[in-house]
């Protein structure tokens, strides 16, 4: 593998230069489909849908919602109490998946524990928890119940500081927090990290869980849709808010050098247009898939699916239909994914890398999920249906409010 | 086994081109470096200048937020003082709670029974918020993060900006600032005023370049963090997470003013057991010194 590895090469003009690929020696995630792996591959592969009409507290919004199940019972470890809250819940249940603690213990044992780092990305932390204090406020004085735990459950870095803790590892950590393309980014800094040697693996990982922040907010941008989300339909009528949580283990060199897979390439950027709509023609998006392929030293054609950010919100699917349109004319098939999990924000980026890889190790191309009628404007090759077929490199898109981008590019590792 | 004893735990050096902070009664660098070298005498109380936000289109003035405009204010001090093109920097946002204002409104709204939340007050709530306003105020497309790590948010988004630098090979605009919840939040996770500051990183020295930092991690017990002696200095450090970076500021001012070329060892607080220290050779004579090697 080391001696595959790339040089890194100063960038001219503004490309990229190629990177160095990474292995991505273990990954697990959880969501409206269930808990690890095999959930979220049986979903895929029946083409069942873990969206149900909204039953997420007292919410009376007319919308679909992916919704992990029974959080409620599943409190986190009792060394950690500060810390339980909905948001780490589904942190501590993600990470207790498909081996995934014993793949990080023996990372540590590997490495020393102050040579494991972790870098997680949300959008809204764990809001929820504040947001359910507002309601307990004293009607006297107007205070909150005491002690909020707001750093353990609130603060940006609530889920990767509560990972570190509850691995008991001392390596560099970091929340990102760029909305919808947080944990995407995580990819990048991850890499980043890696390569300037001040750890030898990174916990990368997402996750969101259901607020009333998100719901409504996007309710008052009128971008909810009434029915499960539609990507690319001609009569698409918005997102459905889902939750979720993924993590994976980046190294130098696989531990299975025989079924390697990696990060191969990534790309950021930002639109510089607006802050909540995507430029129009999605110049943004481009430049990050752009800059995804050079950075993996790749072309167009040797991608062979693409999973689309895909939200099914009419400006962000066109904007991004043209962008990949441009780059990958009719040629790669691409579909959306958040018809089966809902669009999980800040948890969106590792969620559908990993889908990529489950797609890579199963050789499955997903159809879009509810989609019907892909609108007649649309000129990228989305599929409906799926196809069984060999896949060794996947690009996966996440963009955020803020006109934040992120690409990446998953595959196999040649060894 | 013998896994990290000689692995790496430093960063190449990195150059810092323009610096920018705010605060109470600090408009700028040069108002801060009076403070921080004893010349004149911080108070923690005096009046907060007025946000410099001329960089923003009007639009975007509005809509902005006071956390985004103590951001942008800050972006275009670093970037201005170096004299970059603002549309080259990549760019690091980091603070621990963003815009701590919005999203209190934001909670309490939701306690009521109608629910409604305005879809600006929405947008203006995610922790990215500062960068996509200064990147659509600068047609800047270049890659922009926004970070976060509680009390060592500053050192978290030092590392990362030097990350970037290091490894991208690109400048990079490091933009760190906090300002403090309102009531009732302002009791579960004080913060005791607005501060910010804001570096330009690079990886290559400039005419422009004041300084160059090396940043590595280091065991607490061979390295104390460091504290400013001036009492109400110490109260902003402790009291605000952007100013925990306070001591790197204090050791650019005295640099500025003292010895050429010295190197002096700046210790930050990191995730236990470790630190960040940065060695910080002053680069005063810039511009001469270019002209002297060429």
């Amino acid at each position: 593998m080391s001696e595959s590895r790339l040089p890194i090469t100063p960038p001219s003009g503004t490309k990229s230069p190629a990177m160095s690929p990474l292995a991505i020696s273990h990954f697990t995630l959880s969501n409206a489909l269930g808990f690890g792996k095999a959930a979220t591959l049986a979903a895929l592969q029946e083409r069942r849908s873990g969206l149900m009409p909204c039953d997420f507290l007292d919410i009376a919004l007319d919308t679909y919602i992916g919704r992990v199940a029974n959080l409620e019972n599943l409190p986190v470890v009792d060394r950690l109490s500060p810390f339980d809250c909905r948001n780490n819940r589904l942190t501590q249940a993600a990470l207790r998946q498909d081996g995934f603690e014993q793949a990080v213990e023996a990372a540590k044992a590997r490495y020393g524990a102050d040579r494991v780092a972790v870098i997680a990305g949300t959008s809204t932390s764990g809001i929820l928890h504040t947001e359910l204090a507002f309601r307990e406020r004293d009607p006297a004085n107007g205070a909150l119940p005491s002690p909020l735990h707001y750093r353990e459950t609130h603060e940006l870095s609530s889920a990767p500081e509560f990972v570190r803790q509850y691995f008991e590892l001392t390596g560099p950590v970091l929340s990102i927090s760029t909305a919808c393309s947080s944990s995407a980014k995580v990819f990048a800094s991850g890499w980043r990290l890696l390569q300037s040697g001040l750890c030898d693996a990174v916990i990368v990982g997402g996750v969101d869980s259901l607020c009333l922040t998100t719901l409504y907010g996007f309710s008052s941008l009128e971008l909810v849709a009434n029915e499960p989300c539609r990507p690319a339909d001609t009569h698409r009528g918005g997102i459905s808010i889902g939750e979720a949580a993924g993590f994976a283990l980046l190294e130098r060199r696989p531990q299975a050098p025989e079924a390697a897979l990696g990060l191969l390439g990534y790309g950021e950027s930002v639109d510089a247009h607006h802050m909540s709509t995507p430029h129009p023609e999605g110049l943004g998006a481009e430049l990050a898939m752009q800059r995804a392929l050079d950075r993996a030293g790749l072309a167009a054609c040797d991608i062979d699916y693409i999973n689309l950010h895909g939200t099914a919100s009419r400006t962000n699917d066109s904007a991004e239909d043209k962008a990949v349109s441009r780059l990958f004319g009719r040629d790669v098939p691409c579909s959306s994914t958040k018809g089966w999990t809902g669009h999980t924000l800040g948890a969106a980026g590792i969620t559908e890398a990993i889908i990529g890889l489950l797609c890579i190790e199963h050789g499955l191309i997903p159809g879009s999920l509810h989609t019907r009628q892909v609108d007649p404007g649309f000129t990228s090759h989305i599929v409906l249906d799926n196809e069984t077929r060999p896949v060794r490199r996947v690009l996966s898109n996440s963009f955020g409010f803020g006109g934040n981008n992120a690409s990446l590019i998953v595959g196999r590792l040649d060894t | 086994m013998n896994h990290s004893t000689d692995a790496m735990t430093s960063l190449k050096p990195v150059y810092l081109d323009g610096i920018g902070v705010f605060g109470p009664g600090i408009a700028d660098w040069s108002q801060a470096r009076a403070v921080l070298n004893g010349s004149a005498a911080f108070d923690l109380d005096a009046d907060l200048p007025p946000f410099n936000v001329a960089d923003l289109p009007g639009t975007e003035r509005r809509r902005a937020g006071k956390s985004v405009k103590l951001a942008v204010d800050l972006a275009a001090q670093a970037v201005h003082a170096a004299r970059i093109d603002p549309t080259q920097p990549a760019a690091v946002f980091a603070s621990t709670s963003g815009d701590t204002n919005v999203l209190t409104d934001i909670c309490a709204a939701l306690a009521t029974d109608d629910r409604l939340i305005s879809p600006m007050r929405f947008h203006n709530s995610v922790h990215n918020a500062a960068s996509g306003y200064w990147t659509i105020a600068q047609s800047n497309r270049q890659p922009t993060t926004a970070v976060a790590l509680h009390n060592l948010t500053a050192s978290a988004g030092l590392l990362e900006a030097a990350i970037q630098v290091v490894t991208e090979q690109m400048p990079v605009l490091l933009v760190i600032y906090d300002i403090p919840f309102p009531p009732p939040l302002d009791a579960a996770e004080p913060i005791a005023t607005v501060f910010g500051l804001s570096f330009l990183l690079r990886p290559e020295r400039t005419e422009h370049s004041v300084a160059q930092l090396a940043l590595s991690l280091t065991a607490a017990s061979a390295s104390p963090v460091d504290t400013l002696p001036d009492p109400a200095l110490e109260a902003l450090r402790t009291g605000v997470a952007a100013a925990r970076a306070l001591p790197l500021l204090a050791a650019l001012a005295i640099e500025r003013n003292g010895a050429m070329d010295a190197t002096h060892t700046v210790t930050l607080d990191y995730v236990a057991p470790r630190v960040l220290t940065l060695d910080v050779t002053a680069l005063t004579d810039a511009v001469d010194s270019m002209r002297n090697a060429s």
